[in-house]
């Protein structure tokens, strides 16, 4: 199977090749935070191709054993490359109405691969900016909902008392009502358009689930012999907190923030549709989505799309994190 | 089984004060309030303002509010809306019973589908019956609700024209119809929104349903049964089934607030006049005696779906009955 690794290097060198001479576009353009996720993105690539001309790690090559996984990992990849490439991969500007004339809602064609919107804006650029906008949001507001969720759990779990008692009444208040309405009342209350507010604000609200699962972990930690020892040589509370139940937390995290992303990105799609996430004219999958709904009899393709994109990002997610589940805590997850 | 459920209201009731507590605090503390957009635009001059914001309490200091708040609430009184000057409990009684009808239909056949799906997937486990649903379940699983009610409404209600796409009924022709007739009716209308959450929902409860099944059959005491010659079919669903049921009632309660997330994108997608369409619109219009509203309204209904997941679960099994 070592020639089933080349196939996105060599993809990625045709790619560039292709579109070289926009290279420096893409670096010159888009915020800090864009700029860190491409700036990560080459790292990524570089690792993909130092893997490639090495021999695989066992561990590797057993994680990526199983078929739905490669794909899944292909298929979230070429995502992330096209979403970093946007720049150069779209062709146009996402917000450019190309021909308001003779250029509304074209059936996908060669010209336009997915079509063109009511105004005449290309779909296959918006979809390609718009992976942008919903990964970065994915991958932003689940980092911060870790960490939240992370020390809560951890401060719940480890001290008890009444610190657990209140935390945990929080987050089931948190739990007990519809995220979605949590996120409408804030947004529309301090009338946000930004974009970084929303990674706040859905961060804010994500990370209640995650305290209750590390909170559960370190309850189980606690009373293990290694950390008794620990106890009993004497070592630190802090020492013991960030040394030993800290390390044994993090796998499970791990897979909580690969499914998590997932589920951001549904969330953010789902705000965006109702108008309250993502602001016109910048395209996010459920911007492009609401934007399709006035016209689906006429033009089916511009809600179709973004749809599917979403739907094929969050299952490699899931596929990933099921498989991190099983290599990284194979004592929770039963091997069938 | 009398102190569970008392233990139960008991951290119900802190939940609810605490949801109450947040939502009234959070709107409070954002910046702006109801008058500022609309009447000033529409040149209704600022003592004019003042007068209505003053009847209705907004010029005395938060913890006044809170505490008149609170009082109102606990003798049941939600308060007037800002927007139509009626009664919330009145608003939102008018669209509980569409919001109730979609969800708990939703509900049941989520449950109904999840569990036959990941029985049967468990019980021919590794067959190419099961690979192609667990790839479909995960699918499901992981498609953004509304884009799969827009998915349905171009199959069915724009390529087929078999079933309506909006609305409860269909205006115009509604109250010509026979009894029977508006029955049916009705039920078209359903057909689609409750598809759309209960097929999402059911990839999430077969997947659940398959790994508790799995586990279930794996133990010692479904080889014993097996070892007896007991018929597969019994050993399926009268050993395995219903112990691996446990797990899923539990599941039934975490999938409350989901599945009232979803109504909300879905009442939206299928112009469905219930709570999820109200809290889009009250939001909008920042209508804050209807969003605190239905926020505890929300609450207590996933608080009351929490209690009789308890309650299931003590009834189905006898040894959560003697935990203290």
């Amino acid at each position: 199977m070592r020639s089933f690794r080349w196939v996105p290097v060599t993809l990625f060198v045709l790619f560039v090749v292709v579109r070289a001479g926009r290279i420096g576009d893409l670096l010159s353009t888009g915020t800090f935070v864009e700029q860190t996720l491409v700036a990560l993105t080459f790292t990524l690539l570089a690792a993909i191709i130092w893997l490639t001309i090495t021999p695989w790690p066992e561990v590797l090559s057993k994680f990526f054993k199983p078929f739905d996984v490669r794909i899944a990992s292909l298929v979230l990849g070429a995502i992330m490359i096209l979403a970093v490439f946007a720049p150069i991969a779209s062709g146009h500007h996402p917000n450019t109405q190309l021909d308001l004339v003779n250029g509304q809602l074209l059936p996908p064609s060669l010209a336009h691969p997915f079509g063109t919107d009511f105004v005449s804006r290309d779909l296959w650029s918006r979809v390609l900016f718009g992976a942008r906008v919903s990964l970065m949001i994915g991958v932003l507001a689940v980092t911060m909902a870790i960490t939240i969720g992370t020390m809560v759990g951890m401060a719940a779990g480890y001290f008890g008392g009444w610190v657990e008692l209140v935390l945990m009444r929080l987050v089931d208040a948190g739990l007990s009502i519809p995220r979605v309405f949590w996120l409408l009342v804030i947004v529309s209350l301090w009338g946000t358009t930004d974009i970084y507010v929303l990674i706040l604000i859905i961060g804010l609200t994500g990370w209640f689930s995650t305290s209750r699962l590390v909170r559960a972990e370190v309850l189980r930690i606690r009373e293990e012999d290694f950390v008794v020892a620990a106890r009993g040589l004497g070592i630190s509370e802090a020492g013991i907190v960030i040394r030993q139940i800290l390390p044994n937390v993090v796998p499970p995290i791990i897979v909580n923030a690969t499914l998590g992303i997932g589920q951001v990105i549904l969330v953010e799609a789902g705000l965006s549709f109702l108008g309250f996430g993502v602001q016109p004219p910048w395209p996010s999958w459920g911007t492009i989505i609401q934007d399709g709904s006035a016209r689906i009899i006429a033009a089916p393709w511009i809600v179709t799309v973004p749809g599917v994109a979403i739907a094929l990002t969050v299952v490699s997610l899931a596929i990933l994190g099921d498989r991190l589940q099983t290599t990284l805590n194979p004592r929770d997850s039963a091997q069938f | 089984m009398g102190r569970l459920i008392g233990r139960k209201l008991f951290q119900a009731l802190v939940v609810m004060l605490l949801v109450t507590t947040s939502t009234f605090f959070l709107i409070h503390i954002a910046p702006g309030d109801p008058f500022m957009p609309d009447l000033s635009v529409s040149g209704v001059s600022a003592e004019r303002t003042d007068q209505i914001r003053r009847n209705f309490g907004l010029d005395r200091p938060i913890y006044v509010q809170y505490g008149a708040y609170l009082k109102n609430v606990a003798s049941g009184n939600l308060g007037l809306s800002f927007r139509s000057y009626r009664p919330v409990s009145e608003i939102i009684i008018e669209r509980l019973p569409n919001t109730i009808v979609l969800t708990s239909l939703a509900l049941i056949m989520d449950f109904a589908i999840g569990i036959l799906i990941g029985t049967w997937q468990a019980w021919k486990r590794g067959s190419a019956g099961d690979r192609f649903l667990t790839v479909a379940t995960l699918t499901l699983h992981s498609t953004p609700v509304f884009w799969f009610g827009f998915m349905l409404i171009l199959a069915f209600s724009v390529s087929l024209r078999i079933l309506p796409g909006s609305g409860v009924v269909t205006i115009g022709i509604y109250d010509s119809l026979t009894p029977l007739g508006q029955l049916w009716d009705r039920i078209k209308h359903l057909i689609l929104p409750v598809s759309t959450l209960a097929l999402i929902g059911a990839g999430s409860t077969a997947r659940f349903q398959r790994a508790a099944m799995l586990d279930t059959l794996s133990q010692d005491f479904i080889k014993s049964a097996r070892a007896r010659g007991l018929s597969e079919c019994t050993v399926i669903f009268r050993h395995a089934l219903r112990n691996s049921l446990l797990p899923t009632i539990t599941l039934l309660g975490l999938s409350l607030p989901v599945l009232l997330s979803g109504s909300v994108l879905v009442e939206t997608v299928f112009s469905w006049p219930g709570i999820g369409a109200l809290t889009v619109d009250s939001v909008q219009s920042r209508d804050y005696m209807v969003v605190t509203a239905i926020g505890l309204v929300s609450a207590v209904m996933v608080l009351a779906g929490n209690l009789v997941a308890d309650i299931l679960y003590s009834v189905a099994d006898p040894r959560a009955r003697r935990k203290p």
